[in-house]
């Protein structure tokens, strides 16, 4: 019985998805290029033409999805000067997991005069899904970043919502060698009874942040101006030297509309895959 | 024979150890201690505002979560890992928490709410409660240590118990949630008071909770209550500086 245990878990071991991307990109006379790319397992990343200035990069998942004991790294940085979009494909799916939590690290660094934004489609947590997330970014005093990212608890299109697993989701970002913003979000357990505290989400589904480098007071008025439109809640804000928005929402929908309507007053070009 | 302040609390029989402890705990976890604690409410004035607590069963649901899920835990486990790094010298351990627990803010006025009550706490152990070497340790942080960071380096350089500590700060802590929320909603005194037995249970689990944890279990999920604090800074009328 216990071999067979042995047997059945080192199969799964083995099934899981290992996923790399790692790279570095430069700008040369006011051109942004790439470094070396290394690749490896399911995750990739592909160049489209470019759409204005600076390099547009586009995650792809070719395993569809993460389960549980997958694995993804990407490191990525943007040399002084150069100007870098990243996307996903599509939203990221993590499925149930009966076994260890998927983890997803990502670490980005942006230099003097660099640019960078950070704006991939929605992560999707199926019920029973555990995943452990990582966000490591340093960026030099002069650097500017412009990150969003969404999480939907269950697939609210199809009136599905997550009930148990597991989501830990841990940011630490510095800005000139100094921490300026720190965060770990632990949801698990009953996450659909802690889901409906008022405190956590009051039954909502999805929660979002935009975060902005350098911001300051005069950003965040603009952001405010949008406050009418919005469908679910949004909070903004500006301190050491960031400017923050943060959403709370029923659904993927309705978040992700208000998301788009604050990264419209910060003047951000979207991805084109944002708008389909 | 009476303890002057700069001598630690572990001199002496236990008795007038425990005696020293206490009044220690008792005088700076107090809301008589000048650290300024009325004027903050943590995003609860936009939570009443928006409708969110309206009586005493929404607001001991909302402050058990932010006990249990939010800054509480989180505020909790900083004050564990600075008194110990203090106790055992660890000057560069010290600076990791004090770097890590300012920037674990979720909004420019909590962050103005638990610094400014931190240094207030250092400024008045400095000039009335002072400890030998206290002064070197806040230096050696190079930082303006937050609230929980600068409770625990001031108990830790004074010998005052862990165990005591942490669960007085987390009561000052949820008396000043429940003070606030009584200047915004009808709540009686003995109302206050429901809410203080309710949250009993609550505060010992949470502590229970930080004594064991490292900095990598820190970990909150107040969605909610952290947009409060944020939404707070453009609410019409306010009478709180969070």
């Amino acid at each position: 019985m216990r071999s067979e245990l042995s047997v059945t878990s080192s199969i799964f071991e083995a099934n899981r998805a290992r996923g790399a991307v790692r790279f570095d990109v430069h700008a040369r006379d006011g051109v942004t290029r790439r470094g070396v790319l290394h690749e490896s397992g399911s995750l990739r990343v592909r160049f489209p033409s470019p759409e204005d200035e600076g390099l547009s990069g586009v995650f792809v998942n070719t395993a569809g999805g993460v389960a549980g004991g997958d694995r993804f790294d990407v490191e990525i940085s943007a040399a002084d000067a150069a100007r870098l979009t990243l996307t996903t494909a599509a939203a990221e799916k993590v499925y149930r997991a009966p076994g260890p939590a998927a983890e997803l690290n990502i670490a980005l660094k942006v230099g003097a005069g660099a640019h960078l934004s950070w704006l991939p489609q929605e992560t999707i947590l199926f019920d029973r899904a555990r995943v452990h997330r990582r966000f490591d970014i340093a960026l030099d005093e002069a650097a500017s970043l412009l990150l969003c990212e969404i999480v939907v608890f269950g697939r609210t299109a199809m009136g599905e919502r997550m009930e148990q697993g597991e989501f830990v989701d841990r940011w630490r970002l510095s800005r000139g060698g100094r921490l300026v913003f720190a965060e770990t979000v632990r949801l698990g357990g009953d996450i659909g009874a802690k889901l409906a505290r008022s405190a956590v989400a009051k039954g909502g589904a999805a929660i979002g942040t935009a975060l902005i480098v350098p911001g300051d007071e005069a950003l965040i008025e603009r952001i405010r101006e949008a406050s009418e439109s919005f469908a679910g809640e949004v909070g903004i804000s500006a301190w050491n030297g960031f400017a923050m928005a943060r959403f709370c929402a029923q659904d993927a929908a309705r978040l992700r509309a208000d998301m788009m309507a604050v990264l419209a007053r910060t003047g951000a070009a979207l991805p084109r895959l944002w708008l389909n | 024979m009476l303890m002057t302040t700069n001598e630690p609390v572990n001199a002496g029989d236990l008795a007038a150890r425990e005696a020293a402890a206490l009044y220690r705990l008792m005088t700076w976890l107090s809301p008589a201690f000048p650290v300024g604690g009325f004027s903050y409410s943590s995003g609860i004035e936009w939570a009443v505002e928006a409708g969110d607590i309206t009586d005493t069963a929404t607001l001991a649901d909302w402050l058990d979560t932010m006990l249990g899920d939010g800054s509480g835990f989180c505020d909790a486990t900083f004050l564990v890992q600075a008194y110990r790094a203090t106790e055992a010298g660890e000057e560069t351990s010290l600076r990791d928490i004090a770097e890590l627990a300012s920037a674990f803010v979720p909004s420019r006025e909590r962050q103005l709410e638990t610094t400014s009550q931190g240094r207030a706490f250092i400024d008045i152990a400095r000039a009335a409660w002072d400890a030998e070497g206290l002064d070197a340790m806040v230096a050696a942080c190079r930082t303006p240590l937050v609230y929980p960071v600068a409770v625990g380096v001031v108990a830790a350089m004074h010998g005052v118990p862990l165990a005591p500590t942490l669960h007085a700060f987390l009561h000052a802590v949820v008396s000043n949630w429940i003070s606030a929320a009584s200047r915004l909603i009808p709540l009686g005194q003995t109302d206050s008071q429901r809410v203080l037995v309710r949250l009993e249970a609550a505060v010992a689990a949470t502590a229970t909770r930080a004594l064991s944890a490292t900095l990598d279990d820190l970990g909150s999920a107040t969605f909610r209550a952290d947009l409060a604090s944020l939404r707070h800074e453009t609410q019409y009328t306010r009478l709180f500086r969070s």
